[in-house]
This record gives structure tokens, C-alpha cells and sequence, in this order.
């Protein structure tokens, strides 16, 4: 009986010890607002460049989207779409990333998008192993939302 | 009498549109002064500018080419101010700025020019790239939200 109730006590502590860890993990908010439906646009954005869906990457995008990445600027989804999306989507395939962490808060009919990943993997012959940096800005058009600016660097 | 009503209907009109104008361009003049002041304090090593026009929250985050500091105190005790010592001389530059106002929010995007010189090494830099800028108003004051940018080498 004795040795029930210690066990039973030591349950208890790791279930609380366990729990305590989970919310601190929490508290950091390294992921939020994710459930969110702007949040979804730039999920959807991020699953439609590894798969090399060209059209529902294209979708996500407002026509008049900024795309900073690596010192150069795309100033419209067509620039994007015709010149670097299909080599970014070719990169991505031979890649494996993990999101370290993501943010995003609506503001009205803007939301912003903040998010930290890995990646890592070999591309033309070359190794990757980076963390890299995404800011976005998201606007709400005829009750959908569309990214209107992409940053990116590692 | 339908003619006084609609000149005045008109003026109330010209009298909000024109109101909305300057409001609009305060904020960019707000906005546009911050970021001079940001430039400011960077040259300068001086956390004095971001404590003031920062939002400072918990889960703030900082981005510059693939690195973050984590929270407004991060940023100015393990960057801005450091690199008064670190480097003999910075020089920043925003260009080509645009600001886009959405009620309470707001986001600017820039081009950079960064130019210094690393006081250990001796190395200089040169580099040109693009910043983002996000704002929220609070309290009638336009404070920064988050900040990401990303430089390489001049070509």
C-alpha cells in the first residue's frame, strides 16, 4: 500500500513537473496566433513553396505584394511568380526546414506574421544549416486574406 | 435653400477630407521621424530613441539577417549600445522610404546602405539591402512594433 502511494505521489509530481514545463514553454510564445485565419494564409503560403504548388502559392500573394529576399526586391506576385518562385520552390524540395517559432497578430484588416526557422540540406552541391528570418504583412481584400509584403533572410 | 444646404454639405466635406489629409500626413511625418531618430541611435550607439519610440512587450522580436534579439532590453543592451565599442565608426542610411498607413497600424520598408568599420579588426564593411518597419499607434503615438532587415556586400 505503502509503495502505491509513493508511486502514486511521484506520478503526481512528474504530471505537475511536466505540466509546469509545458506552460512555461508557453509563456515563451514562441507559437501564436497560428489557429488564426491569417495565420492559415501564410501556413498555406509556406506547404504550397515546398510542394511546388505554383497556383496556390501564387493565390496567397496580393497582386501587389513586396518580396525582400537576399538583397534583391520583387515588387509584384506576377514578378514573383515568373522569376523566383519556381527556383525557390526547386530549393525548398532539396531541403528540410523546421519552424522554430511563429507569431502572428491580427490588427484589424492587417495582420503581421513573425516566424524563425532551421533548415537544413544540400543544394547544387552545396551544404546548408541556417536559421532564417520571415516577416510578414497580411491585408484583408473582399474578405480574404492576402500577403502583402514578405521579408526573408538568414 | 437646396443650394445653401449642399454648399454647405460640400464644405463639411472638403472640411473632413482635408482633415483626414493631415492626419494622414502626421502620421507620416511621425512615422518618417522615427525612423531618422532609429538611424540616430544606431550610428550613435544610443538605446535612448528605441526605448522611446519601441513598443516594449512581452514577445517582441527584432530581426537582422538571420539573427533576433528577443525583447526591446535585448536589443538595446546586446546590439545598439555594444556597437559603440565594437566599431570605430557607423553609417546608415534609409532610402527610397514608403509608408503604409491602415488605421492604428502602419509598416514602412526602406532601402539600407551600412557602411563601418570594426574597431578589434580593423575590417571595414559596405553593404546595401532593405528594411521593414512595423507601427502601432497607441495612445495617439506611432511606436515600433518589429523591425527586420538584411544587408549584403555592395555589388
Amino acid at each position: 500500500m505503502k509503495t502505491i502511494n509513493i508511486l502514486l505521489v511521484l506520478l503526481m509530481t512528474f504530471s505537475f513537473a511536466a505540466s509546469a514545463h509545458g506552460d512555461k514553454n508557453k509563456d515563451k510564445g514562441l507559437f501564436k496566433g497560428i489557429d488564426t485565419p491569417a495565420a492559415k494564409v501564410v501556413l498555406a503560403f509556406h506547404q504550397a513553396l515546398e510542394t511546388g504548388n505554383k497556383d496556390l502559392a501564387r493565390a496567397q500573394l496580393a497582386d501587389d505584394v513586396t518580396i525582400y529576399e537576399g538583397g534583391r526586391v520583387e515588387r509584384s506576385a506576377d514578378e514573383y511568380a515568373h522569376h523566383h518562385m519556381l527556383s525557390d520552390m526547386k530549393y525548398l524540395a532539396s531541403m528540410k526546414s523546421k519552424t522554430l517559432e511563429h507569431q502572428v497578430t491580427v490588427l484589424g484588416n492587417t495582420a503581421i506574421s513573425a516566424s524563425r526557422s532551421h533548415t537544413q540540406g544540400t543544394y547544387k552541391g552545396k551544404e546548408r544549416d541556417y536559421q532564417g528570418m520571415e516577416t510578414m504583412v497580411l491585408e484583408k481584400q473582399n474578405g480574404e486574406w492576402k500577403i502583402k509584403h514578405i521579408h526573408w533572410s538568414h | 435653400m437646396t443650394k445653401y444646404i449642399a454648399i454647405t454639405m460640400l464644405s463639411l466635406l472638403a472640411f473632413f477630407a482635408n482633415a483626414h489629409d493631415k492626419s494622414h500626413m502626421n502620421d507620416e511625418k511621425q512615422i518618417t521621424h522615427i525612423i531618422h531618430q532609429i538611424k540616430y541611435g544606431w550610428e550613435n550607439g544610443d538605446g535612448k530613441p528605441f526605448r522611446k519610440h519601441f513598443l516594449d512587450f512581452k514577445g517582441a522580436r527584432y530581426f537582422e539577417s538571420g539573427g533576433q534579439n528577443v525583447g526591446l532590453n535585448d536589443l538595446v543592451e546586446h546590439h545598439v549600445e555594444p556597437e559603440k565599442d565594437a566599431l570605430v565608426f557607423l553609417s546608415l542610411d534609409f532610402s527610397n522610404i514608403q509608408i503604409h498607413i491602415e488605421d492604428e497600424f502602419a509598416w514602412a520598408l526602406a532601402d539600407t546602405a551600412v557602411k563601418g568599420e570594426v574597431r578589434k579588426s580593423g575590417k571595414t564593411f559596405d553593404k546595401t539591402g532593405f528594411q521593414t518597419f512595423l507601427f502601432k499607434k497607441v495612445d495617439s503615438e506611432w511606436k515600433v512594433l518589429h523591425t527586420h532587415s538584411s544587408a549584403r556586400n555592395r555589388r
